[in-house]
């Protein structure tokens, strides 16, 4: 007989109570597993996802929307041009999906997928798309889909003189294969671990379709470079061709011109041009809707403004208020030197708006119409302007009234094009018409002072790719950032079953502490054999040790299915259907560490509610038995009580500093504690004698109430469970969002507008003339909306919470802020100190600081940063600027995004050109008005939701967390319930002597039922006091933010239901017992 | 053999102490054997708990083979009742997940037994079959009668060749006859094993049958 052997004896013979034990550690082991679990799948999810969502991309060479060669690709070894565009997909079917992204590749762009993988063979007609698309599309190889996609313009499609609005270009082929996540099938430079539907097509035939030959926009990089190395590379590389330049030979002027075909010469160019060659001039020409003179005018001609000193032509002592004009429009205005001459032009105003403006002029004088004066290649190639037969056919993108134009007008530009009729000084032209996209059209250098190549050259050792919004991305670094969760799932997880763990390690620990107390004659008898506590204590922990340990390892088995199924559940927040989202992964760390760590916890409590069994004396556990011995010292229940209490009132109070949720869980936990305080404090006072006062009246409620307090440890376990698992369930449910149903409001999160609508193609300013601006080009349906208000969409991940993806820079919105102000729309529920709340502050403050709002779930759970709190954006030259964190909006529809000032936005981003996304309100029907809205914006591609839908979607992940987090508080209410049922099974069977006793002293069975029955009801009233009023005190901060109805009906349904879960798990050990009434009168 | 000087023993209970034991004196050689009676509650246990070192008193001193155990650390009182005492309970206490052997055997447990197992199980074999069970070793407690417990209690409390046996009214729960046999079986083994037998009893046939019978009363040890 040895000491292992003898605890073997132990645990076999002890087998039905260590059932207990063993299912109550497999439990909270599987619970604390699942929970970390959870978190190593989401981990290894993201990573895997990153993976597959940049291939073995390590740099990345982005131009959005300014184009380069894509032959700079054939100077690198290890690169793959591509060719990036967003497009809408339709099917024969009548499908349709839009924000489709399109690759143009080459056969080297396969070559970066994470695995290997065999290049498709893809042609004119035949692509390949990835699984997304053809999950959204139903397609399968051999399907038809037409891609319509805008054709991009030259210059940005906001500029003026940059054409007509977008032309939609049609393809139509068929699906050659279907490309997997690994093999580049998920190629996506947004952080997201969503899917994007892709098409993947030659880059010869989408450039083609656009009329770009030879163009992309993205360069990838496999070799491991940093930004520096590669700028040097593409440099070395590069060029004129790549920062949207070439050089034009002007020889009336005896002059060489740097011309864009962007039309405009971005400012930051044309700053190093003219640094790089100060013997250069800029040149503006510019369309002049009239020039008036004389009671005459001239309509749409041509005006440039240029440095006089570098046109022979023009005097040298032209000021900025006069003007040269040609003979023939001398000859058509009757004018003469020192007439007065007024000046018509569009410039853009808010919202994108082109808007008249005038400015008047002196004739200096006339220049006859010849030499350089009568140079076609004043003008740029305007589209729709430069390739136009007649004056009538131009289209512009102006809303000009071509009927204006006369026969003599049409003569001129049959014989001179674009001649301009006037000249002025460059700066009397940048005055009038210099933008955000340059101020020149042209740069001019006399003939002779450089030759080409050397001019060539030197332009390209000056120029690097961000001056012409070609940044370099580190995409390897990003990625690394991106795959890591912004949400610490297994910490939220774990903080969300840390009430059940609790539960289930209290209840185990009670468990095995009855077991501990069953025994206390046989500790008593191996003490009197002289086998010392210590060792009598080890072996009972070595008993438990074997016992949790069998039930931790039961519990990790259990997680595996466990976290399957918390991972299935929160997949529904993005409702894919049959795609799986997440895969499961299970880390050997977390396996072990959890287990182990978990085993510590049991075994420390299991020692603490032990070791007090081993310090008590052989013979008084010979003597009491399983009796509940009270502790000779005295119970500071009070004092824990007011301090617990106190604690709880500064967490309330100080909710505005440590954050509502923070003060939610410091002050509903010091409640919770203070409550069970009080119940303690409450039996010790029942069962303690009094000197000074009679005893109360022996009734069965005192018996009841002494018979709680009989046994202090096991009356606090399981009110405690009971009551956590209530506060648990009640505070997390009242945390519960039901926005959205008062989109009407335009102080709610909806700010007043009915639809969010996102197009594919971008929308660049309405075709009426007045800004009433039928943006969205409707028509006779305009009427259907209210205001309409556009976003432009800047650079930036979206971070709302259906992104897992760490976003360290969310997407930035960019409206016009005041109409946000006058309408009232959102409210502004905080902001940094010394900035007002207001949209009106978004538009001051450090120019060189851009200010933004954001929504405060962003703020709080993906950014972690606070109002004030600045981040570094890149601006469209590569320059860092810092964006301000000046407030947060209220549970907006924003979420996820910036929402910063157009035209502060504008100043940082002049390229990004057009709207994709509105805001509209709405006084009529919205499934009608929506429905309008689909079919008139089919076009578009774009996506038509309500706002109510927007925010129900958000608060819905939230909401998911929530039910997570009810489904584990239910289990701990459940948990709960159960240990109620065992401690009354257990004091029924402990009592069966003294039952038997009362009812052969002529006690009847009435009158011990209603005793046993007020017992477990004071547990019950305990559970349900300390867990109610613990909760509803810790929600108060949140309850403004809930519906306070809605709320308190889940209170009450919830303390409902557990009241019956715990009288019914009472209800079935009191039917086991001895005490049921056939069990009874068989023992009587 | 046992020399008890002015021991006392108050229990604090929350609003008042109780003094059970009250400078009582008491002296027994080795080999004698006593009876202690007295009314239920008088503290007839307490003083037995006392000579067995399970508890300390709150004054006095317990002689026992010249050695003070009222001075002992636990350590050193677990390891007098392990080398020289001997117990018998009412309720024996056998060890329910244990058989009849094995439940002799577990003083052996406590870790610095000084006799092989070898020889200690022969000895619990001889002890077994001195007490009429060696039909009964592999039997668990639950599968015996009344008498063959304390029977298999007695063999246990000799396991350890004690010098002093202690017994709290082991025939508390047997009937006459059989209470016979059980005070034949201690005489015999105090005849025997020479240990000094101290008997808390009720029963005073069992009393009349010791070399000496104290009453305890009051507090208080008068008699013989």
């Amino acid at each position: 007989m040895t000491a292992s052997a003898f605890i073997l004896r132990g645990l076999r013979h002890y087998r039905s109570a260590y059932c207990g034990v063993l299912s109550g550690s497999a439990l909270g082991s599987m619970v604390l597993l699942g929970a970390l679990f959870a978190g190593d799948s989401v981990k290894s999810t993201l990573r895997e996802i990153t993976e597959q969502r940049t291939g073995r991309a390590t740099v990345v060479l982005a131009g959005g929307e300014n184009f380069f060669r894509a032959r700079l690709a054939d100077d690198f070894s290890g690169t793959a041009p591509v060719l990036q565009l967003r497009s809408q997909v339709d099917t024969p079917s009548g499908r349709s999906t839009g924000q489709v992204n399109l690759f143009g590749v080459t056969p080297e762009f396969w070559k970066f997928a994470p695995g290997n993988t065999t290049p498709p063979a893809l042609d004119k007609r035949s692509w390949a798309i990835n699984r997304e698309l053809a999950r959204t599309l139903d397609l399968s190889p051999g399907d038809t889909l037409v891609i319509r996609l805008g054709k991009p313009g030259l210059a940005s499609r906001d500029a003026p003189l940059s054409g007509e609005p977008e032309e939609l270009i049609t393809l139509r082929g068929t699906v050659a294969g279907i490309r997997d996540d690994d093999a580049m099938g998920r190629f996506n430079l947004e952080a997201t671990q969503l899917p994007a539907p892709g098409i993947f097509l030659p880059i010869e035939t989408l450039a083609a379709a656009i009329e770009r030959p030879d163009s992309a926009n993205l360069l990838l990089f496999k070799e491991s470079l940093s930004a520096d190395e590669a700028t040097a590379r593409i440099r070395k590389s590069a060029q004129l061709a790549d920062y949207g330049l070439f050089l034009m030979d002007i020889p009336l002027s005896r002059a060489t011109e740097i011309r864009t075909d962007r039309i405009f010469i971005p400012t930051r160019i044309e700053e190093k041009l003219r640094s790089l060659l100060p013997e250069s001039r800029p040149v503006l020409t510019y369309l002049a809707n009239t020039i008036a003179a004389n009671g005459k005018e001239t309509p749409y001609s041509m005006v440039t403004g240029a440095d006089p000193a570098a046109v022979s032509f023009l005097p040298d002592d032209l000021a900025p208020d006069q003007i040269v004009l040609n003979s023939w429009e001398a000859d058509d205005l009757s004018a003469r030197p020192g007439d007065a001459v007024t000046l018509r032009y569009f410039i853009l105003g808010n919202g994108n708006q082109l808007v008249e403006e005038s400015s008047a002029f002196r004739v200096h004088s006339i220049v006859p119409l010849e030499g350089a004066a009568a140079d076609k290649l004043w003008m740029p190639d305007f589209p729709g302007i430069a390739e136009a037969d007649n004056s009538a056919d131009w289209t512009s993108g102006l809303p000009l009234d071509l009927s204006r134009i006369r026969e003599k007008d049409e003569t001129y530009w049959d014989d001179h094009r674009g001649t301009p009729k006037a000249f002025i000084t460059h700066d009397a032209a940048r005055a009038m018409w210099s933008n955000r996209w340059g101020n020149a059209t042209s740069i001019r250098i006399s003939s002779g002072q450089i030759p080409v190549p050397e001019l060539e050259r030197k332009i390209l050792e000056t120029l690097t790719p961000a001056d012409a919004g070609l940044l370099i991305r580190d995409l390897a670094a990003e990625s690394r950032s991106a795959a890591s969760s912004p949400v610490d799932i297994a910490g939220l997880f774990l903080s969300m079953s840390f009430f059940l763990i609790l539960a289930a390690v209290a209840l185990t620990a009670m468990l095995f502490r009855f077991n501990v107390e069953q025994r206390n004659h046989e500790s008593g008898l191996l003490a009197a054999l002289g086998i010392t506590a210590e060792k009598i204590l080890r072996w009972r922990l070595l008993e438990g040790l074997v016992v949790v340990t069998t039930g931790s390892t039961l519990g990790a088995l259990l997680a595996f299915a466990y976290t399957r199924g918390l991972l299935l559940f929160l997949e529904t927040i993005w409702n894919r259907g049959d795609d799986r989202m997440f895969r499961f992964h299970a880390a050997p760390s977390s396996i072990v560490g959890g287990i182990i760590g978990f085993m510590l916890l049991m075994m420390a409590t299991i020692w603490l509610v032990t070791r007090r069994q081993a310090k008590r004396s052989a013979s008084l556990r010979l003597e009491t038995g399983s009796e509940e011995v009270h502790r000779s010292g005295k119970f500071r229940g009070r004092w824990i009580a007011s301090v617990a209490a106190a604690i709880g009132v500064v967490a309330l109070l100080g909710s505005k500093m440590i954050g509502a949720q923070g003060a939610f869980f410091l002050a509903g936990f010091s409640f919770l504690i203070a409550g069970l305080a009080l119940f303690r404090v409450a039996g010790a006072s029942c069962s303690s004698p009094s000197q000074e006062r009679l005893a109360p009246p022996l009734t069965t409620a005192r018996l009841a109430r002494l018979n709680i307090a009989r046994r202090p440890a096991r009356s606090l376990v399981v009110v405690g469970s009971l009551a956590s698992g209530l506060f648990l369930v009640i505070s997390v449910t009242a945390f519960q969002k039901h926005g959205g149903g008062d989109w009407q409001d335009r102080s709610s999160g909806t700010g007043g507008f009915a639809f969010w609508v996102e197009t594919t193609t971008a929308v660049h300013r309405s075709s009426a003339k007045d800004s009433s601006a039928d943006m969205l080009n409707l028509g006779d349906q305009r009427e259907k909306l209210g205001d309409v208000l556009p976003f432009r969409l800047g650079t930036g991940d979206d971070a709302s919470c259906f992104n897992l993806n760490s976003v360290a820079r969310p997407r930035l919105l960019a409206t016009a802020t005041a109409t946000l102000g006058n309408r009232g729309s959102f409210t502004i529920q905080s902001t940094a100190e010394g900035i007002a709340p207001s949209w009106q502050s978004l538009r001051e403050g450090d120019p060189e600081v851009l200010r933004a709002f954001i929504d405060e779930t962003t703020l709080m759970w993906v950014l972690k940063k606070k109002p004030g709190d600045r981040i570094d954006y890149t601006d469209e030259q590569g320059n860092t600027f810092p964006l301000e964190i000046a407030g947060t909006l209220a549970g907006s529809v924003f979420q996820g995004s910036f929402i910063v000032d157009e035209q502060r936005f504008l100043e940082r981003y002049p390229s990004i050109g057009g709207y994709r996304l509105f805001l509209a309100d709405s006084p009529g029907d919205l499934a009608e008005t929506r429905g309008i809205l689909q079919r008139a914006l089919t076009d578009l591609g774009a996506t038509v939701t309500t706002t109510s839908e927007r925010l129900a979607a958000f608060n819905s992940v939230e909401n998911t967390y929530i039910s997570i987090f009810n489904v584990l508080g239910g289990l701990g209410v459940i948990l709960g319930a159960a240990g109620l049922g065992i401690v009354t099974a257990r004091n029924l069977s402990e009592r069966r002597n003294e039952f038997t006793q009362l009812h052969r002293i002529g006690i009847s069975r009435g009158i011990i039922r209603s005793m046993v029955v007020r017992e477990t009801r004071q547990y019950i009233h305990w559970a349900i006091g300390i867990g109610l009023v613990s909760a509803m005190i810790s929600i108060l901060p949140a309850l403004p933010q809930t519906g306070l109805l809605v709320t308190v009906g889940w209170i009450a349904a919830l303390a409902v239901m557990f009241l019956l879960t715990a009288a019914s798990c009472a209800w079935l050990a009191y039917r086991k017992s001895a005490l049921f009434p056939a069990t009874l009168a068989k023992a009587g | 053999m046992i020399d008890v000087r002015q021991l006392s023993k108050t229990y604090e209970t929350p609003g008042e102490d109780i003094r059970v034991l009250d400078h009582l004196d008491l002296s027994l050689a080795a080999g004698d054997t006593a009876a202690i009676v007295g009314p239920s509650g008088c503290g007839k246990s307490t003083l037995l708990n006392l000579l067995g070192a399970l508890d300390r008193p709150t004054s006095g001193s317990i002689q026992i083979g010249g050695q003070d155990i009222a001075s002992f650390s636990e350590e050193q009182a677990a390891a007098f009742r392990n080398h020289s005492l001997g117990f018998i309970f009412q309720q024996q206490h056998l060890l329910p997940q244990l058989n009849v052997l094995e439940n002799v055997l577990v003083p052996r447990l406590a870790g610095d037994w000084r006799e092989s197992a070898a020889e200690t199980e022969k000895r619990a074999l001889t002890l077994l079959e001195s007490v009429g069970l060696s039909g009964r070793l592999h039997h668990f407690p639950w599968q015996l009668s009344g008498g063959e417990k304390l029977r298999a209690a007695v063999a246990r409390a000799l396991i350890n060749r004690p010098k002093l046996v202690l017994a709290d009214e082991p025939t508390g729960s047997l009937d006459p006859a059989s209470t016979d046999t059980v005070a034949d079986l201690l005489l015999a083994l105090n005849r025997d094993h020479g240990a000094t037998l101290i008997v808390v009893t009720h029963n005073l046939a069992i009393a009349r049958r010791m070399g000496k019978t104290f009453e305890l009363k009051n507090s208080k040890l008068t008699g013989p």
